[in-house]
């Protein structure tokens, strides 16, 4: 891949980091929260594998697996905690 | 040739995928209800994150691609699990708001059935709230009806969501106390309780109630931080189905007239109705304002004849204008007035200072909060430094009005 795509595909996932961040910013309650950081671990994982597209190493999918890893676990944690008590 | 087709793919592939996270987070930023920002999540979380780590192909590399894979798996089972999990959430806890609903719940929206002029008010204690609960007992004391409308947070705290017959004593004690600051003007508020997102339980509030003002406080946010971080005063104010009074952080309710800045359009004219239908409901007066701007011909100056001429012409269609709206309103000749040479929201802001006026009143074209912030919105611009309440008339609020 042509370094040129991969630094442009960077600046723009970049731009989509800040952009979940005004998303978790905006969030009123803790569920619009959750998901408001689900979707912001998405966008660095996004960004991590650009990163090793452009610097031609795969450690940094290593840590996109691990961030996706955790995020899937906190979302299922916090939610569990949110709806705790409501029969379903 | 098998490399530069596979940079093209992984190129185009790459391209796609971070457009689908940029529509997915557009979504996100616009729809106001968790299940359908849910749906612009799933972009993200999905598509948009297995596209990108499908273009590894493109890189050619045995290790990238084998680690890719590896995520790409992942997100592939994660990714619905985790948006399925919070949908359930979103789901039991809207099932708990509906039981708070039933009976053995605290009453709702109790309905506005006095003679005075139909008034909700959004109230949550919070600085900007005790001076919309302020301007809304001054009504009060000349005759309008309260409703104290209060949102509360969506079941932040297990312990209600667990019992949804007990009442939330946050809330009722911020109605209680909303209800005596209005019953020192020496009338009763009704209360409307509702749980969730402010925004929309307000509109939905307002839609059940019909008011025929709708008034809110707000913490004085300029138009590009209310865009970021949203402004609950702005969002009604665009979208209500009545007029909005939004009270900012200097604002005081005159002692005046009600000041409607008209400037021809249909929607400044229905501003002036609204105007004019608060005017019967508190009798201060009414004056309604057109500025203009002398029309800059290019030469104009050398020749002062024709520059006197072209204002005489200026000013006689803003004449014409103006005894056009106080025909449809009804309101003698006296109470219009223009104000030459003045960009508008400075001079209708001008104006109102000067006639210490009750409340300025202004047709808000309806644009979204972005876009709003990028384009100007002359409500916004308006709202920021107002000496006085503003009243912004949605356009929802017109086609709903009867004249």
């Amino acid at each position: 891949m042509p370094d040129a795509v991969a630094a442009v595909a960077l600046a723009w996932a970049t731009l989509l980091v800040l952009g979940g961040g005004v998303v978790l910013l905006r969030s009123h309650d803790t569920l619009h929260r959750v998901l408001a950081l689900d979707v912001l671990v998405s966008i660095v994982v996004a960004l991590l594998t650009i990163l090793s597209y452009l610097r031609d190493v795969s450690y940094y999918l290593d840590a996109a697996l691990a961030l996706a890893l955790l995020s899937f676990v906190a979302t299922l944690v916090a939610v569990r905690h949110l709806t705790r008590g409501i029969p379903s | 040739m098998i490399e530069s087709a596979l940079d093209v793919l992984g190129a185009g592939v790459l391209g796609l995928g971070l457009l689908l996270a940029t529509i997915g987070l557009y979504g996100l930023l616009r729809m106001p209800d968790i299940f359908d920002q849910l749906h612009a999540a799933g972009l993200v979380t999905g598509p948009a994150v297995l596209v990108i780590l499908l273009a590894s192909v493109s890189t050619g590399s045995a290790d990238i691609v084998t680690s890719a894979a590896l995520v790409f798996v992942f997100v592939l089972v994660t990714a619905p699990l985790a948006g399925h999990t919070i949908a359930r959430a979103a789901w039991l806890l809207a099932g708990a708001d509906d039981d708070d609903a039933s009976p053995g719940a605290p009453p709702r929206a109790d309905s506005l059935s006095g003679d005075g002029m139909r008034t909700l008010v959004a109230y949550d204690g919070s600085d900007a709230a005790k001076r919309a609960l302020g301007v809304a007992a001054q009504l009060a004391a000349s005759g309008a009806d309260i409703a104290v409308a209060n949102v509360a947070p969506p079941l932040g705290e297990p312990d209600f969501a667990g019992s949804p017959e007990v009442e939330d004593p946050e809330q009722e004690m911020l109605l209680a106390e909303a209800r005596s600051e209005v019953a020192r003007s020496g009338t009763a508020a009704v209360t409307v309780r509702r749980r969730g997102d402010a925004v929309t339980e307000l509109l939905a509030a307002a839609e059940e109630l019909e008011p025929e003002l709708i008034v809110v406080g707000s913490r004085g946010r300029g138009p590009l931080t209310a865009a970021l971080l949203g402004s609950v005063s702005a969002a009604v104010a665009g979208r209500a189905n009545a007029p909005v009074l939004v009270v900012g952080p200097t604002a005081v309710l005159g002692e005046g007239p009600i000041v409607v800045g008209v400037d021809g359009s249909e929607a400044s004219l229905d501003a002036a109705r609204a105007a004019a239908r608060l005017d019967r409901s508190l009798g201060r007066g009414l004056e309604v304002v057109h500025s203009y701007t002398l029309r800059p011909i290019p030469g104009a100056s050398a020749v002062p004849e024709a520059r006197a001429e072209l204002a005489q012409v200026d000013e006689q269609r803003a004449e014409e204008l103006l005894a056009g709206v106080a025909d449809a309103l009804g309101v003698p000749r006296e109470a219009t007035q223009t104000v030459r040479n003045g960009s508008e929201p400075a001079a209708l802001l001008g104006l109102a200072r000067d006639l210490d006026a009750t409340l300025l009143v202004v047709a808000s074209r309806g644009r979204g909060a972005v876009r709003a912030a990028l384009l100007g919105s002359f409500s916004m611009s308006i709202l920021a430094d107002a000496p006085c309440p503003v009243v912004v008339v949605p356009p929802g609020a017109r086609a709903s009005s009867p004249g």
